[in-house]
């Protein structure tokens, strides 16, 4: 199965300003994270596969098609932009169904499929009310649902939880990890927060300063480099300091020692020195890491 | 996915009594038919009628079109209600010249300007302004479908502006005729006269208003060179022209008694006379309409240069809305 979105080489500068810088990379089926602080050039990725700017050099395919000529594409795909893209004088019923008509649906399909969507993300009692007297999180809910009225392939969510206070996050993160898992549509999704990627995405793409800085599976990241969590009651320090005579790295963090990465001999190693030693063991377990941890690692 | 799970009976109770059906109404997956670029192109269209009338907006939006319905079609009910009434009390409308058809585009043009100011922009200057048109850039439309699409969904209405009073005018002369069949036989040239002349005069305020409307993404804007592009074009023609003409060609012009003294423009073959096609209320309906309805203009211009002047104005502000629309979002 070719990717969803697959881009090579991909340069795109606006004059002298690098937005993206020999990017390659693909975009599978699935959740995809898109990763970066602003100015990385998630934005500039995301309007250059939806065909709206073209790239300075490089290839970039999408549904395995050149992706220069989009309007076949457009079909199935969907889209909510970073900023507020609603007209304010009309209610969520009448544009939903409008851009569902845009999408190429029959007339009949589009109202019945506005409405059904519109209650999907949870804007029931209020869609026939003018879009401008929503709150940020009604409109995020609206832009998601014209994003999805016509049952797209793929759906491009730029920062859909911007503006979103805690809980308008979360609720928003599971609205749209329910859409993708429930129906099967993936999604790329962009947001320069951490929490809201590991949250819903299966695979994560991070750019930094327009150019790749990593891709991959969120699980793969966040398994392969555990860290293993050895809390003590009492005689952390002579276990540390056993566990440094027989080369083993731990970094204390109050009663706890932390040993990264442990492989199968290193298990057997701490063991030993914990019975050796007599320290009393509390607790030992496993800790995935956040992906902010990782980040924070490969940063310094 | 189920759609739609129905025959799931629940009322059983009691014969008459309605019986309930249960519907799953979630969202689901879709795979329907999909239509292209000509669904999209007449949706956008569909919808740009939608808007200019005010449907599925608040009544705030409606009062506007219907205001301006009501004023472009009150002369022409007013007309047919006197003819209505002579007829009524045996008297004969033959010889009465109630309203020609070029006089009521001469109205026409006055209220069909002030529509396509304050309602024209609508149509294209609130969708850039609210960031609407990154949702289109992501239809299957090609660049320029959005635009040509609000354009004609505005020349529909224009035409229905143009044309509607004038069909009711036309019909009420036919009716109070006499001889019905004469009056039609009479004036057949006047139908395709009425047709042609709404035509040119939607198409002419329509590309003036998205012309305005593509500039800006402010409507009062908008609105506003639309009014100040027919004056200012109208002071320079109409100023110009009388600085130009000489007294000598003056006192020539109006002993030739071409035409009284109120409209004396400037002599044949005078440079100065071009100046006043620049005044398009004129070159429009004094020009074009009386010209197509087999008038007279009431200028010593040769009509083709009106004509030319109104297709150069349709031309470049038509352009002027593709170059600004060449790219979609972005």
């Amino acid at each position: 199965m070719p990717a969803l979105l697959s881009a090579r080489n991909i340069t795109k500068l606006y004059g002298s300003t690098v937005a993206l810088h020999d990017v390659t990379l693909d975009v599978e089926e699935g959740t995809t994270g898109l990763l970066g602080a602003n100015g990385a050039g998630k934005s500039t990725l995301m309007t250059l596969f939806l065909g709206i700017i073209r790239p300075t050099s490089g290839d970039f395919r999408v549904f395995g098609e050149d992706g220069n000529d989009p309007v076949q594409a457009h079909r199935l795909i969907g889209y909510s932009p970073e900023y507020e893209c609603l007209p304010p004088n009309v209610s969520a019923t009448e544009f939903t169904t409008h851009m569902a008509r845009v999408s190429g649906l029959p007339r009949t399909e589009a109202r019945t499929r506005a409405t059904d969507v519109l209650r999907h993300v949870g804007l029931d009692e209020e869609r026939y009310r003018s879009m401008g007297t929503y709150s940020t999180g009604m409109k995020q809910r609206a832009k998601l649902a014209q994003a999805i009225v016509h049952g797209p392939q793929l759906v491009l969510l730029d920062e859909p939880t911007a503006g979103l206070d805690p809980a308008g996050r979360l609720e928003m993160l599971e609205l749209i990890a329910r859409t993708s898992n429930e129906f099967g549509i993936s999604m790329l999704i962009s947001s320069h927060l951490m929490g809201d990627i590991e949250r819903t995405c299966e695979r994560i793409i991070v750019l930094e300063a327009g150019g790749l800085l990593e891709q991959g599976n969120v699980s793969a990241y966040t398994t392969d480099t555990e860290t293993l969590v050895l809390e003590f009651d009492e005689g952390i320090e002579a276990v540390a300091a056993a566990l440094a005579n027989k080369g083993i790295a731990a970094t204390s963090e109050g009663r706890s020692l932390l040993v990264e990465d442990a492989s199968q001999e290193d298990l057997d190693t701490i063991r030993d020195a914990i019975v050796e030693t007599g320290a009393y063991l509390h607790r030992l377990a496993p800790r995935a890491h956040t992906l902010s941890d990782i980040f924070r690692r490969s940063a310094s | 996915m189920t759609s739609q799970t129905t025959g799931q009976r629940t009322g059983s109770a009691g014969g008459d009594q309605r019986e309930g059906e249960v519907f799953d109404l979630g969202y689901r997956h879709y795979d329907g038919p999909r239509g292209g670029r000509g669904t999209a192109f007449t949706a956008v269209y569909a919808d740009g009628i939608r808007s200019v009338l005010g449907l599925g907006r608040g009544a705030a939006a409606k009062l506007m079109p219907g205001l301006f319905c009501l004023l472009v079609l009150g002369p022409a009910l007013f007309i047919i209600s006197v003819a209505g009434f002579i007829l009524s009390f045996g008297g004969d409308t033959d010889d009465i010249e109630l309203f020609r058809h070029e006089d009521y585009y001469g109205f026409t043009f006055v209220i069909l300007l002030l529509f396509a100011a304050v309602v024209g922009p609508a149509l294209l200057s609130p969708d850039r302004r609210n960031s609407v048109l990154a949702l289109y850039a992501v239809r299957p439309l090609k660049s320029l479908d959005y635009a040509i699409a609000r354009w004609l969904a505005f020349l529909t209405i224009a035409m229905a502006f143009t044309i509607v009073p004038q069909a009711l005018l036309y019909t009420s002369f036919v009716l109070s005729d006499s001889s019905p069949w004469g009056y039609f036989k009479d004036h057949g040239r006047d139908l395709s006269a009425i047709f042609a002349v709404g035509l040119i005069l939607a198409a002419f305020m329509t590309s003036l208003a998205m012309a305005a409307a593509s500039l800006t993404t402010r409507r009062a804007f908008a609105s506003a060179s639309v009014i100040a592009f027919i004056f200012i074009t109208a002071a320079i023609g109409g100023f110009g022209g009388e600085i130009l003409t000489s007294d000598q060609d003056r006192q020539a012009y109006r002993e030739a008694g071409n035409v009284g003294e109120d409209e004396v423009q400037a002599p044949d073959g005078d440079a100065a006379h071009y100046m006043y096609l620049l005044v398009l209320p004129d070159t429009m309906i004094g020009g074009v309409s009386r010209w197509t309805f087999g008038t007279r203009a009431h200028f010593p211009i040769a009509p083709w240069y009106s004509a030319a002047v109104i297709a150069v104005v349709i031309t470049g502000a038509f352009g002027i809305m593709v170059f600004r629309y060449r790219k979609l979002g972005g």
